[in-house]
C-alpha cells in the first residue's frame, strides 16, 4: 500500500466516527492553543521587559560619555565616569572601527528653554494666566481654572540631536504619534517631563501632538552678551522613555539652527555629547565596552542586568513550556486512548485488510496516519487558536497599559513557534499513536474470520 | 482442533466443507488461505509452502493466491464498493489510479453492481455487499477462492444468485473453489463435498484425497 492510499483510508477512518475524531483534535488543538499562547506571551513579555531595561534601544547598545573611563568600575553597567574629556570626531570613527561594533550614533545635546502653547490642550490642569475665569473649553476641563492651576510658562531643559532614521538602535520608544521626518529642522518628539510641564498626564499624550511649541537659545555673543534665538517646531511624536537626559528630540538639523554660530555636531572636531555603539551581539558588549575604555572613554551598558533578567525570563518560559507540554501530554493520552478504541473496535476490518494480503507494516502506516493526522488537525486549529488568544491577551494588556498613560506591546511571535507547536502536535500524536498502531500490526490475520 | 487431515484439491475444483459449528471447516479454510500457521503438518498450496511462509511471504501469498469471500462480507465501511475493490488492486501493488478504477469498475460490472459504484457498503443489501466481496477477492485473478459461510446472512433466494455468481466466476477464471457452508443447496452445487466432524474429515461425497 503506498502513502498516498494509506492516507486515503486514514481520512476517511477518521471521518467515519466524526464525533470521537472531533473530541481528539478539540484537545490537541486546546493543548496546543495552550503552549503557543503561553510561549506568544512569555516571548513578548520578554521582549519588552529586556526593551524596558535597554530603553527601547538595542539589547547590544552602549552608551559612551564624554569622560574618562573609571578603571576601578569598569566592571559595573554603569559607573561613575572619570575626568572630562571631550569626545571627538576622531574618536567616534576610532570606535566606530572596533570589531563586533555594528554601528556608532554621535549624540549631540542644547540646552533650550521651551515656552508653553498660548492654549494649554485639552486634559490639562493647567491655564495661562489670561484665562483665568474665561469659559474657553481647554481651560482645566471643567475644573476650576484658579483653584489647583500651576502656570509653568517656560520649561527649562535640553533638546537631544540624533540620526533617528536609527531608531531601533536609539533608547527611545514611542507614547504617542511618531519620530520626526528625516532630516526635519521643525519637528520634535517631546518626553512626559514636558507632558508634565502642561499638567498633562501621560494618558493625554495623544492631546500635544500636532501642536507647536517654541524653542529658545541664548547663544554666546562678543563679551558677557548674548544673542536670544527662537524656533517653532511641531510636536510630531511624544516619547516613554527619557532618551539620557533632555526633553525633546529632534534631528542635528534642529540643533544647528539654534546654535548656527557653533560647528555643527559631527564636524570638524567639534566636541560631542556622547554617543550610542551597537555591539554586534549581546555577548559581545562587554569586550566592545573593554575596547572603548582602552581608547579613553567610560561607557554604560545595562549587559549584566539584562543577562540577569533574561536568565531568570527564561526560567519562567521553561515553566510555561512545561504547563503547555502538561496539556499536550494529556492530550497525547486521549490520542492513544482513540486508537487504542479504533484497533478494538476494528479488529475485523484489521483481518480482513490482512487476508487481502496487507502487511504488518501497511497497517502500522494506516493506523499512525490517523495518528498524525488527528495531531496536525489539532495543532493547526490550536495555532491560530493560540495566536488568537495571545492577541486577545495583548490587546487586553494594551488596553491597560494605555490607560496607565504606558506604551503598548507589540505581540512577539517567533515564526518557529506557529511552525513548532503544529510540528510538535504531529510528533507527540505519532508517539501516542505508535503503541495501538503497533497492537493493530500485530494482530493476525485469522481476525478476519474470528471476530 | 482439527487432525489426521489429509486433503487434496485439483486445480479448477469446486468443493464445498459442511458439518456442525465447532467442527474446524473455518479452521482449515484459514490454514489453506495462509491466515493460520499449522501446528504440524504440511500445506501446499499453488506450489507454495505455507509451513515455510511467514510475515510478508504470508501476505504475498494471500494477496496473489487467494481470494477471500467471509460471512460478514469483510468490506471497509469507510470505503466506497468500487473503493474495496480497488484496495486489493493497491495491496497488489497496481499503483496506477487508472487501471485500478478501470478494473474495479469492470468486476463491479462483472458481479451485476455497475450502478452501486461509488456506494458505501452500509448503502448496500446484505446480496450486494457479497457481492462486492466477491469482486474484490477474484480482483488479483487469484488461484484459489475461499468462501466461508458466503451465504450464512442472505436469504435463500439471494444465496442462491451469490452461489451462481461463484460458479460463474470460477468457471471463467478457472480457479479453484472451496466453500464452507451450511446451506445444503449450495454444498450440493460443488464437484466434492466434504464433511468435517470434531476435527475430522468424517464423510465425503466424490474424490477424497
Amino acid at each position: 500500500m503506498n502513502w498516498r492510499d494509506a492516507v486515503t483510508l486514514a481520512g476517511r477512518e477518521i471521518r467515519r466516527r466524526p464525533a470521537r475524531a472531533a473530541l481528539t483534535v478539540l484537545a490537541v488543538a486546546l493543548a496546543a492553543a495552550l503552549l503557543c499562547a503561553l510561549l506568544a506571551i512569555a516571548g513578548t513579555a520578554r521582549t519588552r521587559v529586556l526593551s524596558q531595561l535597554s530603553h527601547g534601544g538595542s539589547l547590544a547598545g552602549i552608551s559612551v560619555e564624554p569622560n574618562a573611563p573609571n578603571p576601578a568600575q569598569a566592571t559595573l553597567d554603569d559607573p561613575a565616569p572619570g575626568l572630562p574629556r571631550p569626545l571627538t570626531e576622531a574618536a567616534v570613527t576610532q570606535i566606530s572601527r572596533l570589531q563586533d561594533v555594528l554601528m556608532v550614533l554621535p549624540i549631540v545635546v542644547a540646552p533650550v528653554e521651551l515656552l508653553p502653547p498660548a492654549t494649554p490642550p485639552a486634559g490639562s490642569t493647567l491655564c495661562p494666566p489670561t484665562a483665568v475665569g474665561s469659559s474657553t473649553r481647554s481651560c482645566g476641563q471643567g475644573q476650576d481654572p484658579g483653584s489647583a492651576a500651576t502656570v509653568t510658562p517656560v520649561l527649562t531643559t535640553s533638546a537631544i540631536g540624533a540620526n533617528l532614521g536609527q531608531v531601533n538602535a536609539l533608547p527611545i520608544t514611542l507614547l504617542a504619534g511618531r519620530l520626526p521626518i528625516a532630516g526635519s529642522g521643525a519637528e520634535v518628539a517631546v518626553d512626559e517631563q514636558y507632558l508634565a510641564s502642561l499638567g498633562l498626564t501621560s494618558s493625554h499624550a495623544s492631546e500635544v501632538i500636532g501642536t507647536r511649541v517654541e524653542l529658545v537659545t541664548f547663544v554666546p555673543a562678543t563679551g558677557l552678551a548674548t544673542t536670544t534665538r527662537y524656533q517653532t517646531a511641531e510636536i510630531v511624536g511624544v516619547l516613554d522613555e527619557e532618551m539620557t537626559s533632555g526633553d525633546i528630540v529632534a534631528w542635528p538639523k534642529l540643533i544647528e539652527t539654534l546654535y548656527s554660530s557653533e560647528t555643527p555636531p559631527g564636524q570638524g572636531t567639534a566636541p560631542i555629547d556622547g554617543a550610542i555603539v551597537i555591539a554586534k551581539q549581546l555577548s559581545q558588549v562587554s569586550p566592545v565596552r573593554a575596547a572603548i575604555a582602552a581608547i579613553g572613554y567610560s561607557t554604560a551598558a545595562p549587559v549584566g542586568l539584562i543577562l540577569s533578567v533574561g536568565r531568570y525570563l527564561h526560567v519562567v518560559e521553561l515553566v510555561l513550556s512545561g504547563i503547555g507540554i502538561v496539556a499536550l501530554a494529556i492530550a497525547a493520552l486521549g490520542i492513544a486512548n482513540a486508537l487504542f478504541a479504533a484497533v478494538r473496535e476494528r479488529r475485523r476490518e484489521i483481518g480482513v485488510l490482512k487476508a487481502i494480503g496487507a502487511r504488518d507494516r501497511d497497517v502500522l502506516r494506516v493506523f499512525l496516519l490517523e495518528a498524525g493526522m488527528l495531531g496536525a488537525l489539532g495543532g493547526l486549529f490550536g495555532t491560530v487558536l493560540g495566536m488568537g488568544m495571545a492577541a486577545g491577551i495583548a490587546a487586553n494588556a494594551n488596553a491597560y497599559l494605555h490607560s496607565q498613560g504606558l506604551s503598548g506591546v507589540a505581540l512577539s511571535v517567533p515564526w518557529p513557534l506557529p511552525l513548532g507547536a503544529v510540528l510538535g502536535s504531529c510528533i507527540v500524536a505519532l508517539v501516542a499513536g505508535a503503541l495501538p498502531a503497533r497492537r493493530a500490526a500485530r494482530l493476525p490475520a485469522r481476525e478476519a474470520v474470528d471476530a | 482442533m482439527l487432525h489426521d487431515i489429509s486433503l487434496e484439491v485439483a486445480e479448477g475444483e469446486y468443493v464445498s466443507l459442511v458439518g456442525p459449528s465447532g467442527s474446524g471447516k473455518t479452521t482449515l479454510l484459514s490454514l489453506v488461505g495462509g491466515l493460520d500457521h499449522p501446528q504440524s503438518g504440511e500445506i501446499r498450496v499453488g506450489g507454495h509452502d505455507l509451513r515455510a511462509l511467514s510475515g510478508d511471504g504470508l501476505a504475498a501469498f494471500r494477496r496473489e493466491t487467494v481470494g477471500f469471500v467471509f460471512q460478514h462480507f469483510g468490506l471497509l465501511e469507510a470505503l466506497t464498493a468500487k473503493e474495496n475493490v480497488e484496495l486489493a488492486l493497491t495491496l497488489a501493488g497496481v499503483s496506477n489510479a487508472v487501471q485500478r478504477h478501470h478494473r474495479a469498475t469492470h468486476l463491479l460490472e462483472r458481479v451485476g453492481l455497475a450502478n452501486r459504484l461509488d456506494h458505501r457498503p452500509p448503502e448496500l443489501s446484505g446480496g450486494e455487499r457479497q457481492r462486492v466481496a466477491i469482486a474484490r477477492a477474484i480482483a488479483n485473478s487469484p488461484r484459489v477462492i475461499l468462501a466461508d459461510e458466503p451465504t450464512g446472512d442472505l436469504d435463500d433466494a439471494t444465496a442462491a444468485d451469490v452461489g451462481d455468481l461463484l460458479e460463474q466466476l470460477r468457471a471463467e477464471e478457472g480457479c479453484t473453489l472451496v466453500v464452507v457452508t451450511h446451506h445444503r443447496q449450495l454444498a450440493a452445487r460443488a464437484e466434492r463435498s466434504l464433511a468435517l466432524g470434531a476435527g475430522e474429515l468424517v464423510e465425503a461425497r466424490g474424490a477424497l484425497g
